[in-house]
């Protein structure tokens, strides 16, 4: 028994060390399918960051050319401001959405010009700022993404939170939307 | 009621057979316990290592080796980064604290930690504990150490011991500093974590007694007293990483997206909560492997009772018929048969609690030495108990079997037995 308790924590251990080689997970990849949640609470006080290749939320990457293309730029633009229904607070909480921001190199289509650069042709984003402000912050119980309703082609959210208790990481999926605090 | 006592009558009649079924359920059940305390603690010790850090800042490398060699001290750092970028960023607004880290030299097999006087007054580890001296205090001078409660304890030192710290991670006598020997200057109270495997010193120490060598060698014909090189700058001039604390969780992902996108030099700074899910994610595979091979093991010390059972049956058909001659019911006989198996079973469990616990109390120093992970002797927790209950029903379950072919075998044979 003895041994097999310490073989065990030799297997722990040779996990651990087996993990230090690998995870090469910089914050800059852009992975299609992958859309990054950033989530801090303090006080009364939520923040959310979102990004997301913007593969996942028009289906194309490069300038929009066609009159479509633009419209579909447009759209996401105005869908991705609304940030109350996108994410979904605990609904005892009152929490309200002060502040909204969308960037994403595709709609500054006066600045044409200065994005032919190849790898901002290659690879764009959508960034994504939300400011909410809750009346009963100790009614915070989760939040409910519901990403996935507006944008079909995404696939996968991963969630990163600083909450009052610690720092929670989650994967959301479309049958798995809710996060719990 | 009876029929329990005829149970463990009949079970006293077959010793020698009944206490090998007894120790292989007894090892199944301790190995079962083992794995799930091993399991819950390991999670518990790394969860509760580090808290109410915001960042950890390294060279850019991964998210996980950069946890695992900054925290845990398992693995090593690929690069270390400039004083001059850490003291950019723990000057930038927001920062509530920094302590740095550097680490790389060691001492009879425990790592040195070269830090500031912050570390003691801002680490924080399980439900935001600080760290206590249970002698001693934190250093004053250069050549003082402050040591974890397990280096203390293995190596017994007391304060105002003297030690000499090795370059590198190999063994003492290779290639010591022993020119410049520390003095215990402080000894923390046990934590539980990983710091009471480390020995701390100031970040001027490490560089005091780097001042002489170059490329992991002592430079010939350049040797600095320990006196000497009081008088020097002993600003370092780079660190292995470091941990940050901001005035507000806000701020928390603005800062460390503006580090990861630093342009003086690559750095990584990491949620260190976010990244031990991810650590956890990796070690669940394993986790439910080795949680499947103990119920696995269990099973077959259970299969193990079933077979003894069965195979005993035809030996015990006079027995049967006895019981059938004063008057038990076939239903007795069933009954009788399930009362064995779980008499078999709960003698199991209660070997295997014994075993589970002597391995404990003699596994639990050497693990806790090795590997800084401590594995508390306490009762088995609710969990452990409802894994126990789930063995006495699939115990029970296993009984009735040979007590289904018992009822049916003494029905076909009534009172009178024909071998």
């Amino acid at each position: 028994m003895l041994a097999r308790r310490l073989s065990m924590g030799i297997g722990f251990c040779a996990a651990a060390a087996l993990l230090s080689g690998g995870a090469w997970a910089a914050d800059k990849a852009h992975v299609h399918g992958e859309s990054k949640v950033k989530l801090a609470v303090e006080g009364n006080v939520v923040e959310i960051e979102f990004e997301s290749p913007a593969h996942d939320i028009v289906g194309f990457e490069s300038m929009p050319k066609t009159a479509k293309q633009r419209a579909a730029v447009e759209s996401a633009v105005a869908a991705l401001k609304k940030g109350e229904a996108l994410f979904r607070l605990t609904p005892g909480a009152g929490c309200k959405l002060e502040e909204a921001e969308v960037e994403t190199p595709l709609a500054e289509s006066g600045h044409k010009e200065e994005h032919k650069h190849a790898e901002e042709e290659e690879h764009s984003e959508f960034h994504a700022h939300y400011h909410f402000r809750c009346a009963q912050p100790g009614r915070l119980k989760g939040v409910e993404v519901r990403l996935f309703d507006s944008f079909r082609t995404m696939r996968e959210v991963e969630v990163s939170a600083i909450l009052p208790g610690g720092q929670r990481a989650a994967s959301l999926k479309p049958g798995a939307n809710r996060f719990d605090f | 009621m009876p029929i329990v006592i005829l149970a463990l009558r009949s079970v006293a009649n077959r010793k020698a057979t009944a206490g090998l079924v007894v120790f292989a359920i007894g090892l199944s059940v301790a190995l079962l316990l083992g794995v799930e305390r091993v399991r819950t603690e390991a999670r518990a010790s790394f969860a509760n290592t580090i808290s109410g850090t915001d960042l950890v800042v390294g060279a850019r490398s991964g998210a996980l080796p950069l946890l695992l060699y900054s925290v845990f001290r398992i693995g090593n750092a690929t690069n270390n980064i400039s004083w001059k970028s850490y003291r950019t960023i723990a000057r930038s607004p927001g920062i509530a604290w920094t302590i740095p880290f550097s680490l790389g030299d060691s001492h009879r097999g425990f790592r040195v930690l070269g830090t500031d006087l912050g570390y003691f007054e801002h680490y924080r580890y399980g439900r935001r504990n600080r760290l206590a001296f249970a002698a001693g205090g934190p250093f004053d001078d250069v050549f003082d150490a402050v040591l974890g409660a397990e280096v203390a304890a293995t190596l017994g030192y007391r304060t105002g011991d003297p030690i000499v710290v090795s370059h590198g991670l190999g063994a003492q006598g290779i290639s010591d500093h022993a020119d410049k020997p520390f003095r215990v200057a402080g000894i923390l109270a046990r934590t539980g974590t990983p710091v009471d495997r480390t020995v701390h010193v100031s970040l001027e120490g490490i560089e005091a007694i780097h001042v002489d060598w170059r490329h992991g060698a002592p430079i010939p014909g350049l040797a600095v007293s320990a006196e000497a090189v009081r008088g020097m700058d002993l600003t370092p001039k780079t660190i292995t990483a470091f941990l940050v604390g901001l005035e507000s969780r806000l701020a928390v992902f603005g800062l460390q997206r503006r580090i990861n996108e630093y342009r003086a030099e690559p750095l990584l700074a990491i949620l260190p909560g976010v990244a031990l899910q991810e650590l956890w994610d990796l070690m669940g595979t394993a986790e439910a492997a080795l949680s499947a091979i103990s119920v696995f093991v269990v099973a077959t010390g259970l299969l193990c009772m079933m077979a003894t059972m069965l195979a005993g049956l035809g030996e015990r058909r006079r027995e049967m018929a006895i019981l059938r001659s004063v008057g038990a019911r076939p239903a007795h006989v069933f009954g009788l048969l399930i009362a064995e198996a779980l008499a078999l079973t709960v003698a199991g469990i209660a070997v295997g609690l014994g075993i589970f616990y002597a391995a404990l109390a003699i596994a639990q120093p050497v693990v806790s030495a090795s590997y800084g992970l401590y594995l508390p002797v306490a009762p088995p927790t609710s969990r452990e108990f409802l894994f126990l209950a789930l063995v006495v029903v699939a115990g029970a379950v296993s009984g009735a079997i040979p007590a289904w072919r018992a009822y049916t075998q003494s029905l076909a044979d009534g009172m009178t037995a024909r071998t």
